[in-house]
């Protein structure tokens, strides 16, 4: 029992240790010093950007998101408590924006028949352009919204069905189902 | 199992969620159903490339500038809070510029519109077209009916989308922030043409504002290091005084505060447990970074006591429902009507609490009033340990009284020093009486006995041969253990000369030399060794031991000083840690003359009984560090004491004259106590005295009034007790005999100090006496021993308080806060 206790502790210490670090970051970013907050998110810019690129599936509009993302970041810095690591809390907050859109899109295509503008998706990275993940890439745009986003999240992005239901607000079984259909529409998408 | 089904499991078993029982399944149909196995071949695939996806995509270059800009904007907008009221006010005011701007337009707008058509005139053509041309995103060339521009302009504040704004240069991201960085947030607001055109006031008057701070900025970095250990100070504030900027130190104990506005600034640095530090009339200048490094020295926080009480009472009415919640610490003096514990939230047994702290204490019994015609003999060995009264000193500090068994009253007294004159004769210490009416009980006397050490000078010393043998294990790595084992090293390493012979061993796991005997003035080298060393692992304590008097063998010097220095928490689980044969294995090397040290560190499994122990088979001291200034005092003012031996198996046997002392009590030393025949007998070992060292002992003894106060013990029936008829006549009280060994000698030698019946009266004994009687009465108390009479905590201040100036480095001024302190503690009755 008491063991158990001390090696808890120090497993708890540790963690608090590393979310402590990141909660001095923000709370230094917010007294004035925000250099080692820009820093941590320039390191993870590249990432936010590749979510809200896959998600928006539009370049341009993903341009804007990640900006509004940042934005949100900056004015939501006072509500971040060190629970979670500071990069997987910026990761989020770029994730719920991009599903924002989505959203708004979404409900805007349900009355205006929008059609995705899939021209606009060209190649996302030179570095990665090996052609099937080109395809890929071009197969995930072609999706619908909620399939693309929940595919994106936990394909690529590693989130579980449970975070991902919470983060679009629908039920794990409709996520599962979505993930379902998801890819076997890629599967689809990629014989083309 | 249908295929449908299996179809839908496909996913989960897969990404390897599903249970057992349907993962079984899976497998047995997909062994027989080749449509799902090409779909489960086909998903498989997929969701592996998905995987192979690059996680990151390099942003256009266009996006991360648009992004450093809003990183400058946020990060100069949360700098200071004077700015931050200015982006305050900014908002407050952009909004209103946008009210009275769109009203104002549409008033314009209309009323050019009409003008236009009612004179269709070429001057106000140019006029308008003008206006409309200021390159704006939300104004397009065409007027919009009024109450739609005001409606997209509050959308556009809403949205609070940025834009690359074609008035704002593009400042690349860097350190030190400019004005036009802090002037930003008014113009990177969406401008229309609609604000540039009507709000010319608001804007200069916000200018106005804006030109009476400084302009001009720069910057201060640095870092924080404790003077003493050299480690960096984390969480130290730096303010710049009279202004709100400040900064916390960061993991390495740097800072940095940038865009301070020109000027001069006092820099106050502080940090709990440190002097405060404040440098004057700092000058910062325009773009330059000065570097500002702190070296803080620790304090011993004397703060105030705090009185906390109790407006309601704790809920007992239901008892089964009611709970205290207990820190761990404080469990031993808890009230006994706790019903049911909590530790750290957790909901214990009652008696579960006792198994909580690891401390050991060996069990003391007090010593008792012993009949001087039938024990005419009390024999005891020296300990000049002061460890007790650091570990109360921790106790006490922590807000907690000392269990009873922690108090050694003996290592009180001795943790002090104390005026007796040094020795004249040939003998290594001065041996020094007085007897004196008892402070706690008027109607018995007290008898003082003390020893001085020979003072030696430390450059006159004989070469040392030290063997430092620490404790790395995992119990090590708390801040008050092996970071104070290192600072207090520090210390000792100051003081080593180019004579003396360093080696480190460290044990934890495995023991091993992590530094080889080395010659004192190599600091550097030494220093490097033990900043290296880290805390992990379990304790090889025995086997520690063994390497580290190998290394002392094997360096060994015949006129100096070969010792093993052991720190540790006393936590040896690991090895021959069986205590009998550590022991046998530390008496076999006392013989070829390399002794041990012990000095204890830490707390909560601070095993007392176990390291004293080893220290007294060594013939070694034994001390407890709980603070930098016990490292400064064992390693630096003491050093030669506890480094160096002048005399060792030191024994001191009283010899009383029953004619006229009744009975006697010794005042502590309970398990140092050695049976009359140990006296004399060279082969059995005892305390050791080092240079510098006062030990001092006290007798309560109670005189017999009339010569009919004498008591025939009953009579033995193969001898009689007779008291000599000159004892009558002699005014010798007692005789002080002493037994001693030079350092390297193996027979002892004896000094025997008659003591004369002039006892002194309440007020008139010297002032080593009333601090040794306080600080006994302290001890008393706090055993709550039955023989304390009228002592008192306000007994002690006094007897302190007239004892004023006996110790030249002030411990006894910090003993009077621990009994203060103390004194406000203890809710025990009677006190």
């Amino acid at each position: 029992m008491e063991q158990q206790t001390i090696a808890m502790t120090k497993v708890f210490r540790l963690e608090e240790q590393r979310f402590s670090t990141d909660l001095e970051i923000v709370r230094r970013a917010i007294s004035g010093d925000s250099e080692a907050f820009l820093s941590l998110y320039q390191q993870n810019l590249p990432r936010i950007y590749a979510v809200c690129l896959r998600i928006v599936a539009d370049k341009e509009k993903a341009e804007e998101i990640t900006q509004q993302a940042v934005i949100r970041t900056w004015e939501t810095l006072d509500s971040y408590r060190g629970e979670s690591p500071l990069s997987a809390w910026i990761h989020r907050i770029a994730v719920n924006v991009s599903l924002d859109y989505l959203r708004s899109r979404h409900q805007l295509n349900k009355r205006v028949q929008f059609t995705d503008n899939l021209e606009t998706y060209d190649n996302p990275d030179p570095s990665s352009s090996c052609e099937i993940q080109l395809d890929i890439e071009q197969a995930i745009s072609t999706l619908p919204p909620q399939a693309r986003a929940v595919v994106i999240l936990h394909d690529i992005e590693g989130y579980s069905h449970r975070e991902i239901s919470s983060l679009l607000g629908i039920a794990i079984g409709t996520s599962k189902a979505h993930l379902h259909s998801a890819r076997r529409l890629l599967k689809e998408g990629l014989e083309q | 199992m249908n295929t449908k089904h299996v179809s839908h499991l496909i996913d989960d078993y897969i990404d390897g969620v599903l249970n057992a029982e349907d993962q079984k399944n899976v497998e047995l149909h997909l062994q027989k159903c080749s449509q799902c196995q090409k779909e489960f071949s086909d998903i498989q695939s997929i969701v592996r490339d998905l995987h192979q996806l690059p996680k990151s995509i390099t942003p256009p270059d266009k996006l991360q500038t648009a992004i450093d800009r809003i990183m400058l904007k946020y990060s100069t907008n949360h700098r200071l809070p004077q700015q931050r009221s200015a982006k305050a006010w900014n908002l407050l005011n952009s909004k209103w510029v946008f009210r009275i701007a769109a009203g104002f337009f549409v008033f314009i707008g209309t009323g050019i519109i009409m003008w236009f058509y009612l004179h269709k005139t070429a001057d106000v053509e140019d006029i308008f077209v003008q206006k409309i041309e200021t390159p704006s995103p939300a104004m397009s060339a065409n007027p919009k009916p009024d109450d739609k521009i005001i409606v997209e302009i509050r959308e556009r504040q809403k949205e609070r989308k940025v834009r690359p704004e074609p008035i704002i240069p593009v400042i690349p991201l860097k350190k030190d922030v400019q004005l036009h960085a802090i002037t930003t947030p008014l113009q990177q607001q969406p401008i229309t043409a609609e604000t540039v055109a009507v709000a010319q006031a608001p804007e200069t008057s916000n200018q106005s504002i804006l030109s009476k701070r400084p302009v001009n900025f720069g910057n201060i970095k640095g870092k924080v290091i404790d003077s003493v250990s050299g480690e960096p100070l984390i969480g130290a504030n730096i303010v710049l005084q009279g202004t709100s900027i400040g900064v916390a130190t960061d993991t390495n104990g740097e800072y940095r505060i940038l865009s301070i506005p020109e000027g001069q600034y006092n820099v106050k640095v502080n940090f709990i447990g440190y002097k405060a530090q404040i440098l004057a009339n700092l000058s910062v200048k325009t773009d330059s970074s000065r570097q500002l490094d702190f070296r803080l020295s620790p304090q011993t926080l004397a703060s105030e006591a705090v009185v906390v009480t109790a407006q309601r009472p704790v809920i007992k009415r239901d008892v089964t429902s009611s709970l205290v919640i207990v820190e761990s610490k404080s469990l031993r003096s808890a009230q006994s009507n706790i019903q049911q514990f909590a530790i750290d939230g957790v909901r214990m047994p009652f008696e579960s609490y006792k198994s909580f702290n690891t401390e050991d204490y060996s069990k003391i019994d007090e010593n008792e009033f012993k009949d001087a015609l039938s024990n005419p003999l009390s024999t005891f060995s020296i300990d000049v340990d002061a460890a007790s009264y650091s570990n109360i000193r921790r106790f006490i500090n922590n807000g907690q009284l000392p269990p009873s068994d922690a108090v050694r009253i003996e290592e009180m007294i001795n943790y002090f020093k104390y005026d007796y004159p040094q020795p004249s004769d040939r003998h290594p210490f001065s041996v020094n009486t007085e007897v004196a009416v008892c402070p706690w009980n008027s109607g018995n006397n007290l008898l003082l006995i003390g020893l001085q050490g020979k003072h030696l000078d430390a450059e006159k010393l004989p070469p040392s041969n030290l063997v430092f043998l620490l404790d790395v294990s995992g119990s090590m790595s708390d801040p008050n253990k092996l970071p104070l084992v290192k600072a207090a090293f520090r210390i000792l390493v100051q003081q080593l000369r180019s004579q003396d012979r360093v080696a480190v061993v460290v044990y934890a796991g495995n023991a091993g030399l992590v530094l080889p005997s080395t010659a004192g003035n190599e600091r550097r080298k030494i220093l490097d060794a033990i900043d290296k060393l880290e805390a992990g692992g379990s304790t090889a304590g025995g086997e520690g031991i063994k390497l580290a008097y190998k290394i002392a063998r094997e360096n060994f010097l015949k006129s100096g000083n070969n010792r093993v220095i052991l720190t540790t928490d006393g936590d040896f689980n690991v090895g021959i840690s069986s205590e009998g044969e550590l022991m046998r294995l530390i008496e076999e090397e006392r013989r070829d003359n390399i002794f041990l040290s012990v000095l204890g560190f830490g707390m909560g499994n601070y095993k007392d009984s176990k390291m004293e122990k080893l220290a007294d088979r060594g013939n070694g001291n034994y001390a407890y560090i709980d603070d930098i200034q016990e490292a400064r005092k064992v390693f630096g003012e003491q050093m030669a004491g506890t480094l160096y031996a002048i005399a060792k198996d030191v024994k001191i046997q009283i010899e009383f004259n029953p004619a006229l002392i009744k009975s006697y009590r010794l005042i502590g030393y309970e398990n140092r106590m050695l049976n009359k025949e140990d006296f004399k007998d060279d082969k059995k070992d005892a305390g050791e005295l080092g240079a510098g060292h006062t030990v001092t002992a006290l007798y309560e003894i109670v005189l017999n009034k009339q010569v009919s106060d004498i008591q025939p013990i009953d009579s033995l029936k193969y001898q009689t007790t007779i008291i000599k008829p000159e004892s009558f006549r002699a005014d010798e009280l007692l005789t002080v005999k002493l037994r001693y060994k030079q350092p390297t000698d193996t027979t002892s030698i004896l000094m025997t100090t008659p003591v004369k019946k002039s006892i002194k009266s309440i007020e008139s004994p010297s002032r080593s006496f009333r601090f040794a009687s306080a600080v006994a009465m302290f001890g008393m108390i706090l055993r709550d021993s039955k023989e304390k009479a009228n002592s008192n905590y306000d007994l002690v201040l006094q007897y302190t308080k007239e004892s004023k100036g006996i110790d030249k480095e002030g411990y006894n001024t910090e003993f009077m806060k621990l009994v203060e302190t103390c004194k406000l503690l203890d809710n025990r009755k009677g006190q």
